[in-house]
């Protein structure tokens, strides 16, 4: 197959492309087609249109240029498209010669995707190849413009999975892309431009795109998340969660639309603990410890964090409170990795250390602005010093100049 | 007590006045503060008997924290241990051999070159000089 | 305590005739008139100088010289050390304020055409002073090496390197080497800490020698005039109080920053400017074109405040060429004109 491809390639001679020469002259859909094939990755490796529909470029009667027999194939059925890319996409010995670390599992993996096996099943509405990779217009993940840019997956993605008639037969939901753009993740990636926060492909895979089940979704999350996991799995949770089917991750934080989470969600109104555990529990009483905990030092750190900067404003320099501070700051996230250990004791230990270097940086701001007084007192004595020197002087010379 | 006189005794108290809110200062200024010198932007680690091979320690450098590394063969590395991605403090794991900041799983080597996850650029890198026992961190001067 | 004053006054008298010195200071006489406030710029200055001599001499007992210790030394300085944050914000203001009193004392002169002969080489040597001043602000700037001052120093000394033939040769001397580096640091330390105190001291006698000797210009057409001693010198003193004090309240309200350690490979601040005094010259240079004819802007820009400064320094000289009923217009014309552009292009380089 390769062989002939290759030999379909070397044949037609530049310049000579029947296929454009016809094709330009027909409706616009025909002329849309070579122009937007014109920035396509294909065109710039140099394939042409043989390379993947076959026949033969270098003949000028239609019926011998689009033969069948010279392997000629028109549009193909959303069911050939894994196939028709995959000649090609599939073989390593003819991907090497483009781009030599370019995945040749495509093909194979989709299979295993929920699309993939779908198809198979006779069902032509879901996703293939060219849903994703625009047929004529593919640019590289890579590349900004690119509909697979790690930017631009969650809009590809929704064209489908946002269209409720399309999940309607599938009883699927559409709110996940909404609420992924919503979510800490949507806005990481989307608003602030870190293109190494997660997006659908991240945790559902692409090629091969399944939901992820209860076991995986820790592991998912967990892949960034790594300290959460660490003490999820440790912790007193993780078997009894595990034996009934809960998410590790989602069952608090929810799939698609995470949010930074709060110390709320642990206990008072509203609180997630509550929804299983029994008012007056013992568990509750940790939540609620592990609540106290993290407000304590939030409270903490803001209060520095103010007075630090009002001695700022006063022109203080408060190099050293601003370290006490950062290390205040690193206590908040430590925190709050160390409540999914579940424990009390790993949160106020974590609390009270942070609770110290705030301590710290509001001493520092204290001692700053009573020293900022100090200043302007001193000012103001000293002030009051030259006035009366510079006040007998000048009585001094008058006295003088009366004489004269 | 003429007028003359008490000019005379005004700017003599004045003066005295004057060369006290001044003195005061600058003698204030002469003697040795709490800290009698300043630090040099030279970091001494601790001694070397500290740093068994995989062992590492988190310092503040000047503003900033660094993290100081033996390996496991036995070679001294210092960086910037605030991570790139979002300033996270960076650990060593002697295990893997190289840097992770747990925030979000985003891996360094021992070079500080950003080697996987969200880390957008490497750990900038200081000079490790071992000078007798003592362990010494430094900027590479320009 | 009076009487051993006096024993110790006749004392010295007897030796060194002090008599002499206090009847000569006694004869010399200051004019009255409505400008004579602007006599007191000169002893202000001169106040200045001393109090920038003291401040100096505290801040050399804490600070370091060194790009591992300059900053880190100067940060001591301003957090560690008691009434250090005084004495730095003191000497960075004092600097400031001793160039604009040097130049508040030279226009003054300008206008009272006061470097008339017999004074063409007091008007000299005090325009020498002002570029010494100038010098010491410039290389005081960059002690500290933070990130200001490195950028500064960069741009400055780029400027030496644009003189023709020899500049690149000029800028590895004032650079020692190609790079702002801690070698700069160190020979602008001893610059501003050895040399320019030197200069500016044994010039400063000079130029007070030949005002002594040769007395306050019109003192002798004045209709009224006052005693230098003591009555003028203890006027001064109120307003060397005066000045004092304000420097104190400037260092209390605006204490001097210390930024950011300089670093070379960062990238520079937006926006950075040189110190006012500095910022004129540097707008004129910023606002040439790249290239003038055959030869490059900046060169031009150089070549042309190189003759403007020649102008104003040899005003003495070259004002005997205007006809003597058109003289003191034209000086004066020359002054305002003068004034008016430096302004213009120091306000111009605030705003852009």
């Amino acid at each position: 197959m390769s062989l002939l491809l290759a030999l379909a390639l070397l044949a037609a001679p530049a310049g000579a492309d029947t296929c454009v020469k016809c094709h330009s002259t027909l409706e616009d859909k025909h002329a849309l087609i070579l122009r937007s094939f014109s920035r396509d990755i294909h065109k710039e490796k140099g394939l042409t249109c043989v390379s993947c529909h076959g026949g033969d470029s270098a003949k000028e009667d239609m019926s011998e240029a689009m033969d069948p027999e010279k392997g000629y194939v028109g549009v193909p059925s959303p069911a050939q498209v894994p196939e028709f890319c995959g000649k090609c996409h599939s073989s390593p010995a003819y991907m090497r010669r483009f781009n030599p670390s370019l995945p040749t599992d495509q093909q194979a993996k989709y299979r295993t995707s929920t699309h993939g096996i779908r198809l198979q099943a006779g069902d032509e509405v879901v996703a293939t190849c060219a849903s994703c990779h625009p047929a004529h217009s593919i640019r590289p993940a890579k590349d900004p413009t690119s509909s697979v840019y790690v930017k631009n997956v969650a809009e590809t993605c929704a064209r489908c999975h946002a269209d409720t008639k399309k999940m309607a037969p599938y009883g699927i939901a559409v709110t996940q892309a909404a609420d992924y753009r919503a979510s800490v993740h949507g806005k990481a990636l989307l608003e602030r431009g870190d293109t190494s926060a997660p997006t659908c492909n991240t945790c559902h895979g692409n090629h091969g795109a399944v939901p992820p089940g209860v076991a995986s979704i820790g592991m998912v999350c967990g892949s960034c998340h790594v300290g959460n996991m660490e003490f999820f799995k440790a912790s007193p949770m993780a078997g009894p969660w595990e034996r009934r089917g809960f998410h590790a991750c989602a069952t608090c934080h929810t799939a698609h639309g995470v949010q930074k989470p709060t110390s709320a969600l642990l206990a008072g109104s509203g609180a997630l603990c509550a929804r299983c555990h029994k008012p007056g529990s013992k568990p509750l009483a940790v939540a609620a410890s592990m609540k106290g905990g993290l407000d304590g030092l939030k409270a903490a750190y803001d209060g520095a964090e103010g007075s630090v900067r009002q001695a700022e404003e006063k022109g203080m320099d408060m190099a050293e409170a601003r370290d006490a501070l950062d290390g205040a700051r690193m206590s908040m996230f430590q925190a709050r990795t160390a409540v999914h250990a579940f424990s009390a004791e790993a949160v106020a230990k974590i609390s009270e250390e942070g609770k110290g270097s705030a301590d710290k940086a509001s001493l520092a701001a204290r001692e700053a602005v009573k020293d900022f007084r100090n200043r302007r007192l001193g000012l103001g004595l000293s002030t009051f010093v030259i006035a009366f020197l510079a006040g007998a002087v000048y009585l001094k010379v008058r006295e003088l100049e009366e004489k004269d | 007590m003429n007028r003359k006189a008490f000019l005379n005794l005004a700017m003599g108290a004045g003066a005295a006045g004057f060369m006290g809110s001044m003195f005061y200062p600058v003698l204030r200024f002469l003697l040795p503060a709490e800290q009698t010198e300043a630090e040099p932007d030279i970091l001494k680690v601790g001694s070397v008997a500290d740093f068994a091979d995989g062992f590492s320690k988190i310092l503040k450098f000047g503003r900033s924290p660094v993290i100081v590394i033996r390996d496991l063969k036995g070679g001294f590395h210092a960086l910037n241990a605030t991570c790139t991605h979002l300033d996270c403090i960076v650990q060593y794991k002697k295990d893997e051999d190289l840097i992770l900041c747990a925030c979000h799983n985003g891996k360094y080597d021992l070079s500080g070159k950003n080697i996987s996850g969200p880390p957008p650029r490497p750990l900038e890198r200081y000079e490790v000089k071992v000078q007798g026992t003592d362990v010494l961190v430094f900027r590479k001067p320009a | 305590m009076r009487g051993s004053l006096a024993a110790a006054y006749a004392w010295l008298d007897e030796r060194f005739d002090l008599g002499a010195l206090v009847e000569f200071a006694r004869h010399k006489r200051v004019p009255v008139h409505r400008g004579s406030v602007f006599y007191y710029a000169g002893g202000v200055t001169a106040f200045l100088f001393l109090l920038q001599v003291g401040t100096g001499i505290l801040l050399l007992m804490y600070y370091r010289v060194g790009t591992d210790a300059s900053y880190e030394s100067v940060r001591y300085i301003t957090t560690k050390v008691p009434f250090g944050w005084l004495m730095r914000s003191v000497h960075s203001w004092g600097a400031n304020l001793m160039v604009l009193f040097v130049l508040l004392h030279m226009l003054s002169v300008l206008f009272m055409k006061a470097y008339r002969k017999p004074r063409e080489l007091t008007w000299l040597t005090g325009c020498a002073l002002l570029g010494l001043s100038m010098a010491f602000g410039f290389s005081g700037y960059l002690l500290p090496w933070n990130e200001l001052a490195y950028f500064a120093t960069k741009v400055g000394t780029d400027i030496v390197g644009q003189v023709p033939l020899v500049g690149h040769w000029l800028l590895r001397l004032v650079r020692g080497g190609d790079e702002v580096t801690g070698a700069t640091l160190s020979r602008f330390f001893g610059l501003h800490v050895a040399i320019l105190p030197a200069l500016l001291t044994s010039l400063m006698g000079v130029h007070l020698l030949f005002v002594q000797t040769q007395g306050m210009a019109g003192a002798d057409r004045a209709k009224k005039t006052m005693a230098f001693f003591p009555n003028f010198l203890l006027r001064d003193a109120i307003f060397w109080l005066v000045v004092l004090n304000a420097v104190c309240a400037l260092a209390v309200f605006f204490p001097w920053e210390l930024g950011k350690k300089a670093d070379a490979l960062a990238s520079a601040p937006t926006g950075i400017k040189p110190e006012w005094y500095f910022l004129s010259q540097y707008q004129f240079l910023k606002v040439l074109p790249g290239r003038i004819g055959p030869v490059a802007g900046e060169l031009v820009g150089i070549a042309v405040i190189g003759a403007a400064g020649l102008v104003f320094a040899l005003v003495p000289f070259w004002e005997r060429l205007v006809p003597e009923g058109r003289r003191d217009r034209a000086v004066e014309l020359f002054g305002w004109v003068s004034l008016a552009v430096l302004g213009a292009m120091t306000a111009w380089g605030y705003l852009s």
